[in-house]
């Protein structure tokens, strides 16, 4: 059975999407096809003029490395290295320098200047957790995928990670796809896209909890088209 | 529990896979030593038993030595004695035999043909042994001889060919009259070289003696008793007289035959002695990782009622069975490798049947316990310390439980044993004492072990500044000081293989440049005319021979040297003798310090003389290999010179008492002005007649002696190339680990854009740097060692001190191999993780 089926999606630039929907839904999947983790079987992806299926492995990965930034639920960062280091290791894998101005605004706007010599295993996990933001943002990709972002954090941490993300967009103009099943962190994305099986099922602009919540019962509710495809 | 030790077994089979074999290399070589062993004795003695099979009895003279050596002359009994023999009552068919060893046949190239056999000398007899004649006739004239086919084959010599042979006479040449077989087998046993002369001939020349023989073969009646008859001959002949039965005879030459094999078994053991020490810290190494990763689920079981007892025995479960299969299989590769060298030995000395395997019982038990024992003992400590896992761990993170950093306690322990060790050493070193030398080296080896994980990092730190610049590199650097523990677990394994052979290379080396040093300063001879390979009889060289070259305008001085183990004042003893003990005197630069040589007496080193109570003036009784004791006063003591430390005694006495009477080497100082290039082909061209010897100047004869030195240190390299093998393993072992501990940073790495070949860049470092690490420490520490043993040593002759500075960067560079091929594996499995799947593996 196909993963996703016909999902057409345009992710504008400069504007912060959410993609919604119950577990099984596609939409990591979504995210992982967009990413270049993963392949289409049918289709095209583009990120910005670029088609990149059927890219190899080295062109994808290469992608990723200059082209993309990555943010992940397990903040994933090497416990060997510090947290300055952690931020800078996308450009050292290329083999370049960070550009100090633009370093010393993204560690501005993330809040840890202070911890920039310890590690993560000294740190908290909302502190990781911005590490992981930092990081993502540093080689100034095109577009940013958080896939459940704040999914091991509390409430406040989580927070501290929207705040940051949403200020990226606006300040520094970043274009960010979360993946998320909160429908508090949807409310920091200027849109929500709802899958559901495979398929876009509904869209919102400039979400609210409560907007949020309607559409998610909706798509939930027995005997709904979406619901008897399923069964 | 045994249900779930099964499972967790099969969980992690690879990595019990790869420290498993180390131990079934172990038990591979130990069982196949032993397998060669059995196999090779049971053919050696059945051949030897279908040799002597029509023996019944054989009497043989007395020999003057006790303690009878291979090289002696056999005493010859006179026709009175067999006749003697042929009138005990109850003997009724006793045959005079003439077979010593020591005719050497000179083949078309003017050599001795090779082989590690004896070389027979045989009177011709219709009787006993009756050869079978292949081609030809029986020798029926003086000047005709026959050979065994084994030697024909050898040879290519034929019927009608003239050769000339080597027996207690210089070169006398023969017509072969016949190729014989013995008992329709194509040959005797274990590819020895016969050479049939007629009786009368056969007893000049392998005896000495006309008339005499070597033995009296005695055949058995039927229905006789051999045991009894032997009683009844020994108690008629009494004393000066040895009676053995036919059994007796084929055991013994069955038991000097199989000592060839144990320079290979000791080899092999050798061989296996350094895969079990490097396997006990792989098993060691692999079994603490698997407790330290299955912390929580011990814990678990601890918290559902599982006693420490039984914890302790789950994972002593798990070694038994990894032991076990280590064992089955170890020991069937070993008896195919046994067969297999055994098959090579007997192919080597032709004519040796071997049939089949001979399985020893002993190959069995000792790899059993060795292959079950070391695996099982090895787990002690870690099923100890699963045993100690507390319960509350099952809800703690399964890191934070695994106590990674090295030990105080442990790093006490190390330094004492460490301080210990060096005080040792310092002592063996000041008092020469070799015991308190060999538990230094011991103490010094386990201390390094121990503390190894204290220095892990550091070292490791500064083997990686050269790569840090590289990402890829640096990460693989940060990754191989992770867990130092086990880093350092790692690199033991490597280390006591290259310490061990960093070691005895330098001892080796030492004594090489010891040797050759001693020959090139304390030896003045110009030509030496020496056989360094020579057989269990030693080679001529022809006196005639020996007198023209002494009138050569060029030669000074020419002394014809003998030696033979005799004994004095009933102490075993190596005798030289000198042909012109002036010419000696002055060629080996003795400097007498009590007395002088004048030929009537012996003379000695100073040492020599301190351990057997002698000054000069003193008398001493002689027994040599033939003939009765002397009595001989010591005209003389000289200062020790390392190349002529024995006892000497006049040339006279050795033509009487050595088995032969002719000199086995020569020395030969050239006049002033001479060169000893221009003279060397002059004296072989003289020595024509003497195959077994060749002339060597003085740098040849330095380059001989270091070479002999050389392929031992040659055999030492070898031991290494296992100890590295094996040593991959553990390497391979633990990058699989890592690599698999690390699977979501890896799929981490990849996805924020690593390519692959940085993957295999960062494995690959993590690898080298190890290894690098375990080599370095091992040269470090065999190095020390070394040095310390050749000082120790010093004393025995080991003067010189030389370190193998090209073998150690050898070492080095052979470890950067090592860890590149063992993250080959790992390293592209790292590359190939699927990104998706790892970043979500738990």
């Amino acid at each position: 059975m196909a993963a996703l089926r016909g999902v057409d999606l345009d992710i504008t630039a400069g504007k912060f999407t959410a993609i919604m929907g119950p577990s099984g839904s596609g939409k990591s999947t979504l995210m992982h096809c967009l990413a270049g983790l993963d392949t289409v079987t049918e289709g095209d992806v583009f990120i910005g003029d670029t088609s990149i299926t059927g890219m190899n492995d080295k062109q994808l990965t290469t992608l990723r490395r200059d082209r993309i930034g990555f943010i992940f639920q397990q903040f994933n960062l090497l416990p060997t290295l510090t947290a300055q280091e952690n931020i800078e290791l996308p450009l050292a894998i290329a083999g370049r320098k960070p550009e100090a101005e633009w370093f010393e605004q993204v560690i501005g706007k993330v809040g840890l200047r202070d911890r920039l010599h310890h590690r993560p295993s000294q740190m908290s996990g909302g502190q990781q957790q911005r590490v992981a933001c930092a990081r993502a943002l540093v080689s100034k990709p095109e577009i940013v995928f958080a896939d459940e972002p704040t999914g091991n954090l509390d409430s406040r941490a989580g927070a501290d990670v929207l705040d940051f993300l949403r200020t990226s967009v606006d300040d520094l103009g970043q274009t960010i796809v979360m993946v998320t099943h909160d429908p508090v962190a949807a409310t920091y994305a200027d849109r929500v896209v709802f899958f559901a099986d495979g398929r876009i099922v509904n869209e919102l602009e400039k979400p609210t909890a409560e907007t949020i919540l309607d559409t998610l019962k909706e798509i939930d509710r027995p005997g709904s088209p979406v619901s008897a495809a399923r069964s | 529990m045994f249900r779930a030790t099964m499972k967790s077994l099969l969980a992690r089979k690879l990595r019990l896979v790869l420290s498993a074999l180390a131990i079934v290399l172990g038990v591979a070589f130990v069982s196949g030593a032993l397998t060669m062993n059995s196999t090779l004795s049971e053919a050696f003695s059945s051949a030897y038993d279908t040799a002597y099979e029509d023996v019944g009895l054989q009497v043989t003279a007395e020999a003057p030595l006790a303690d009878s050596v291979d090289a002696a002359a056999p005493k010859p009994l006179d026709a009175a004695s067999v006749e003697r023999v042929k009138g005990v009552s109850g003997v009724n068919d006793a045959t005079g035999v003439v077979r010593v060893p020591g005719a050497r046949l000179i083949g078309k190239d003017g050599k001795v043909p090779s082989g590690s056999s004896q070389r027979f000398g045989q009177a011709w007899s219709d009787k006993w042994g009756a050869p079978k004649l292949r081609e030809g006739n029986a020798p029926r004239t003086a000047d005709e001889i026959a050979i065994n086919a084994a030697l024909a084959d050898k040879t290519g010599f034929k019927p009608g060919d003239r050769v000339g042979v080597l027996t207690l006479q210089p070169r006398r040449e023969f017509t072969i009259a016949g190729v014989v077989e013995f008992d329709g087998r194509p040959d005797f046993v274990a590819g020895e070289q016969t050479v049939i002369f007629t009786e009368p001939v056969a007893q000049e020349l392998m005896l000495g003696q006309a008339g005499a023989y070597s033995a009296v073969n005695v055949g058995l009646g039927s229905g006789a008793d051999a045991a009894a008859l032997k009683s009844d001959v020994s108690a008629a002949l009494g004393q000066g007289f040895e009676v053995r039965t036919g059994q007796e005879l084929a055991d013994d030459q069955a038991g000097a035959s199989k000592g060839l094999l144990t320079t290979i078994t000791s080899l092999l053991l050798g061989f296996a002695a350094v895969a079990v020490l490097v396997g006990v810290f792989l098993i060691v190494n692999a079994f603490s990782v698997v407790v330290a990763q299955r912390t929580r689920e011990l814990a678990l079981m601890r918290a559902l009622g599982a006693s420490r007892k039984q914890v302790r025995r789950s994972v002593l479960l798990e070694a038994v069975l990894v032991g076990l299969v280590a064992w089955i299989v170890g020991a069937a590769l070993g008896l195919l490798l046994g067969r297999v060298v055994a098959g090579v030995v007997a192919d080597e000395d032709s004519g040796l049947a071997v049939g089949g395997f001979t399985v020893s019982g002993t190959a069995l038990v000792v790899s059993f316990l060795l292959g079950v024992g070391v695996t099982t003992l090895a787990a002690a400590v870690p099923a100890l310390r699963a045993s100690r896992v507390p319960p509350i761990a099952a809800m703690r993170e399964a890191a934070a439980v695994a106590d990674d950093r090295p030990g105080r306690k442990q790093t006490i322990v190390g330094l004492v044993l460490l301080v210990i060790g060096a005080v040792l050493l310092a002592l063996g070193i000041a008092s020469e004492a070799l015991p308190a030398l060999f538990a230094g080296v011991l103490f010094a080896f386990v201390a390094t072990a121990i503390l190894i994980p204290a220095f892990t990092r550091p070292v490791v730190n500064v083997l990686a500044k050269p790569v840090t610049r590289s990402t890829a590199a640096r990460l693989g650097w940060l990754n191989a000081v992770r867990h130092p523990r086990r880093t350092a677990a790692t690199a033991v394994s490597l280390m006591i293989g290259v310490a061990l052979v960093a070691g005895m290379s330098t001892v080796m080396r030492s004594l090489q440049h010891s040797a050759t040093e001693t020959v090139d300063n304390q030896l003045s001879a110009d030509l030496s005319i020496i056989n360094l390979s020579s057989g269990n009889v030693p080679p001529t060289v022809s006196p005639a021979a020996l007198q023209q070259i002494r009138a050569l305008p060029d030669v000074a001085s020419v002394a014809g040297y003998a030696s033979e183990y005799g004994e004095v004042n009933g102490n075993k003893q190596f005798l030289f003798s000198w042909d012109d003990q002036a010419a000696a005197a002055a060629i080996v630069g003795m400097e007498f310090t009590q007395g002088s040589a004048n030929g009537s007496g012996a003379v000695m080193n100073e040492s020599t003389a301190e351990r057997l109570k002698l000054k000069a003036g003193d008398q001493i009784k002689l027994q040599m290999g033939r003939g009765d004791a002397l009595t001989l006063p010591v005209t003389g003591v000289y200062k020790d010179t390392t190349v002529a430390d024995r006892v000497t005694v006049p040339w006279s006495a050795a033509q009487a008492g050595f088995r032969t009477d002719q000199p086995s080497q020569a020395y030969i100082d050239l006049r002033d002005g001479a060169s000893a290039e221009q003279v060397k082909p002059t004296v072989e061209s003289l020595l024509a007649g003497s195959p077994e010897v060749e002339v060597q100047t003085k740098k040849d004869l330095v380059e001989t002696v270091g070479n002999g030195i050389g392929t031992i240190i040659l055999v030492v390299q070898l031991l290494l190339a296992v100890a590295m093998i094996i040593a991959i393993l553990g390497v391979v072992n633990i990058l699989v680990l890592s690599v698999l501990e690390r699977t979501r940073e890896l799929g981490m790495l990849r996805s924020i854009g690593m390519i692959r070949g940085q993957m295999r860049r960062m494995v690959t470092t993590e690898s080298v740097l190890i290894s690098l690490f375990g080599a370095l420490t091992g040269v470090v520490l065999g190095t020390v060692l070394g040095v310390a043993v050749v000082k120790g040593l010093r004393g025995e002759g080991i003067t010189a001190l030389s370190v193998p500075w090209v073998l150690l960067v050898v070492y080095l560079v052979a470890a950067l191999v090592v860890g590149w091929l063992a993250a080959l594996g790992p390293g592209s499995r790292a590359a190939k993780l699927k990104v998706l799947e790892a970043i979500a593996y738990e």
